[in-house]
């Protein structure tokens, strides 16, 4: 290893008034130059180590306990003050808004190197360098609010850069973001990293993005380094991702359960998508003819529940949010709403609960045109889980919180009782029925926001991007309630632009670009077709882009499997 | 009424800052002391030539102005009835124009609505010449140049940049609650003061966890490392500002001697 650039020994941190340590005898060396990624589940301590690194503890935020020695890129952080640090280590948080500083993204840029009082010269020069390595040149004078996720998040990285920093601590920020923005701030993470030798340390749950672009990964879990090697080492230890509750790539979890069946030996499963394929085309070296899949959508519904026809909605700003769109949800569907930010996807959801009004067309539910009705009436059929829990808490206990909605419709306490406790039990959430919901972390959160909307029983759950802020053990449970309640004949729609986790749960599959569906089929359709995807700048499943080439269209990884054991003459049931 | 700036190669928007900053105390101090609507047609000059010669699109204004219109003639009504004959020792400002039943409209009340009328539509056109020529960020870095604290020019540009973000916010928690059912409708103010609290609760938790973030943010950027901050924005001199600097002062000296004179006035 290079000349060590971070350097922890033996650090422990206690917050503020708790017992617990958030982190627990880490020791760590990163080397100058190094692309690590650490990860771990929610609440593994990953953003208490950021914090460490840049000094925020213990000179931000004071009065915990913080033991061991910390040395990055030569310096102290115990013994010197942020603004010091932040010279040495840059911080880029999941939210970009809260990042820019001043009116124009130049006042963001510079607004580092001026508080240090720098020379107008080297202010200036700093941030040419900023903005030319975060290939935002020619946005100086632009307003961050209004350029796009992507595009935000780099504004926030040069305002780090423009500090000189020799490390960039990443918490968390894709998580906020679509594909395309997502892929923007890894592409200015990998330059930083190899034009500039920018140690660049990673935060993320997101580990099938950073695969190709990370020399090493830890993993945290309960404040403690549970697992630490290079990528390709832990990515093909299945167990140790499932253990952290992390999302497996789905080429490893698909060739993990083939070893693990008994199907396959293997002494290490390939990480890359290219290695994979290789091995995938000597397990099916019979090439037999193209199976069919179901298609998991229902073709006959009852009569239509919402009716949207031909919308087009301008925002009192002047944006066209959408343009003609028509299509029609019948009771008991479950279905996916995918596109990048900005293709209209909230947007149409929210003419569905009427919280917006079509500009042309009109949008029917349950027979009522939503420009004849109120929001708090349209309520009774259409619930509206937002991504932020936050902005819908706001109850002293959970109990009260879940209640507030069924209260609000008027019925009955012994009802209200009832529909409350039927919604703890469906998210799990016994125990917590007394605590605050903002004493709770997240992933609970979410599921308490969930609750208060399944309570009210509405005909229509429309969830936008539910595991967004989640590791991947709450989106499931998140999304496994949302399917019991579809089980139970709720229709639900899912706003996400997380192809393969929707592939596992929907039937239909609405794409959205700049205003308009550009596709409207069942899953395995527009997941099996890879143009609609690349028009709405998506990627295949993993597991899909994997048999594209042996002629076969999985969608989930238990299809993969049952498609081995079909081409290795092993037929496990009736659908193939 | 406020244009968004465009950096266009005019004579005008080519003048330093400062430059703008010394124009923009003329006709504010024209604006505050005259109140003879005909003087004040000078105010209106110094606005329109910078204003031609940077080419601001004026007819982005049209809309403000008409809304404006009925509002400023009601304005100028209500003025001549407001200023009755005994105010004004000039006989013919206090002659009466029109009575209706025991109130009388004055020529010299008409007079003083007419400058006010004035006043407001100078102001929209100065307003919309001056952000047209002159960055806003540019404007808070020229303050601090001139020598108000770092901390209070700060502020005031956080504030014009959070503010969308808690419109937004508000916004979002608003039609969250209105998707449980909540609504206002037929709550009377107390009522409605009360049912604020499902919308009041999560934006002041928000408010609170945005200011700490935004606290930590500004600290890992080095804030207040230093008490004399770099302005990153270079003000330079040349000699068309010092030209045009020069007609403005003695366009202050003359407006000046004009309000220790007495011109100007009804």
């Amino acid at each position: 290893m290079a000349r060590a650039s971070v350097e922890l020994v033996n650090v422990s941190y206690w917050y503020p008034g708790s017992s617990k340590p958030a982190l627990r005898d880490i020791n760590l060396k990163i080397g100058r130059g190094e692309f690590v990624v650490i990860t771990g589940p929610t609440g593994a301590g990953k953003t208490t180590l950021a914090y460490i690194l840049n000094g925020t503890i213990p000179h931000f935020i004071k009065g915990g306990r913080l033991e061991g020695k910390i040395i990055v890129d030569g310096v102290n952080t115990k013994e010197n003050p942020i603004p010091i640090i932040a010279q040495k280590v840059g911080l880029v948080f999941d939210d970009p808004e809260i990042q820019a500083f001043g009116l124009t993204v130049w006042d963001t840029v510079v607004f580092g190197p001026c508080n240090l009082g720098l020379p107008l010269s080297e202010v200036k020069r700093r941030a040419r360098f900023a903005l030319e390595s975060t290939m935002l040149l020619g946005y100086e004078r632009r307003n961050p609010i209004e350029l796009s996720g992507g595009e935000k998040q780099r504004v926030a990285i040069a305002g780090a850069l423009s500090m000189l920093p020799s490390i960039l601590v990443f918490d968390e920020a894709t998580a906020m973001l679509d594909p395309i923005g997502r892929s923007q701030v890894y592409e200015v993470a990998k330059y930083l990293n190899e034009k500039h030798r920018i140690t660049i340390i990673m935060i993320t749950q997101i580990l099938g993005e950073v695969a190709e672009l990370a020399d090493r990964i830890i993993v945290l879990n309960n404040g403690e380094i549970v697992e630490e090697g290079e990528t390709n080492e832990i990515l093909s230890n299945y167990n140790v991702i499932r253990e952290a509750s992390l999302r497996p790539p789905q080429i490893i979890e698909f060739f993990y359960k083939l070893k693990s069946n008994g199907v396959l030996e293997l002494n290490t499963i390939p990480a890359s998508i290219l290695e994979a394929k290789k091995l995938l085309k000597k397990i099916l070296n019979s090439t037999p003819k193209p199976i069919a899949l179901p298609h998991k959508r229902r073709l006959k519904f009852e009569e239509p529940l919402i009716i949207v026809e031909d919308v087009h909605y301008v925002y009192p700003s002047g944006q066209t949010a959408l343009r003609g769109v028509s299509l029609r949800i019948s009771e008991g569907e479950f279905i996916g709403v995918i596109g990048q930010n900005g293709s209209g996807k909230t947007t149409l959801a929210k003419h569905l609960n009427g919280l917006l009004k079509p500009s042309r067309g009109r949008v029917i539910v349950g027979g009522v045109d939503t420009r004849n009705t109120s929001v708090s009436k349209l309520a009774r059929i259409v619930g509206y889980v937002y991504q932020n829990p936050d902005i819908m808490l706001f109850k002293p206990t959970v109990w009260e919180e879940i209640a507030f909605g069924p209260r609000n419709l008027g019925l009955s306490d012994g009802e209200v009782d009832k529909r409350v406790r039927e919604a703890i039990r469906a998210l799990g959430l016994e125990g917590y029925e007394e605590k605050p919901p903002s004493s709770l972390p997240r992933g609970l959160r979410k599921r308490v926001a969930l609750a208060s909307i399944l309570s009210m029983k509405p005909k229509v759950i429309i969830a936008d991007e539910p595991n967004v802020g989640q590791d991947w053990v709450e989106s499931l449970m998140v999304m496994e309630a949302l399917k019991e309640a579809n089980r139970r004949g709720t229709t639900i729609m899912v706003i996400t632009h997380d192809v393969e986790l929707i592939a596992m749960f929907a039937e239909r599959i609405i794409v959205m670009v700049d205003g308009k569906i550009i596709a409207d089929a069942s899953t395995r359709e527009v997941f099996t077709n890879k143009s609609i995807l690349e028009e709405a700048s998506l990627k295949l499943p993993q597991i899909t882009m994997l048999f594209e080439d042996q002629g076969f269209h999985p969608i989930t990884v238990s299809e993969a499997l049952e498609i081995v054991e079909y081409c290795r003459g092993e037929p496990r049931g009736s659908r193939i | 009424m406020a244009l968004e700036y465009k950096k266009l190669d005019t004579f005008w928007h080519n003048l330093d800052s400062r430059t703008k900053l010394l124009w923009s105390i003329l006709v504010i101090l024209q604006l505050a002391v005259w109140t003879d609507p005909v003087w004040q047609l000078a105010t209106l000059v110094i606005i329109v030539v910078p204003g031609l010669i940077s080419r601001t699109p004026w007819r982005q204004l049209k809309t403000l102005l008409l809304y404006m219109l009925p509002f400023t003639i009601l304005l100028i009504v209500l003025e001549a009835f407001f200023y009755n004959p005994s105010y004004f020792s000039n006989r013919e400002l206090a002659g009466v124009i029109f009575s209706i039943g025991p109130f009388r409209a004055t020529i010299g009340g008409l007079l003083f609505g007419l400058n006010i009328a004035e006043k407001l539509f100078f102001a929209v056109l100065f307003v919309a010449v001056l952000s047209f020529t002159v960055p806003f960020t540019d404007l808070l870095y020229m303050f601090q140049k001139v020598g108000l604290p770092h901390q209070l020019t700060f502020v005031m540009a956080t504030s014009l940049r959070i503010a969308p973000l808690y419109q937004r916010l508000y916004r979002e928690i608003t039609d969250a609650q209105k998707a449980r059912g909540w609504s206002l409708e037929g709550a009377g103010l107390i009522e409605k003061l009360r049912r604020m609290m499902p919308v009041l609760v999560p934006l002041f938790g928000h408010a609170l966890n945005m200011t700490e973030r935004l606290a930590l943010a500004m600290e890992s950027r080095a804030f207040g490392y230093t008490k004399k901050p770099t302005i990153p924005v270079e003000y330079v001199f040349k000699t068309w500002d010092y030209i045009v600097i020069s007609v403005i002062i003695v366009l202050i000296a003359l407006t000046v001697y004009t309000m220790i004179a007495g011109l100007g006035q009804l």
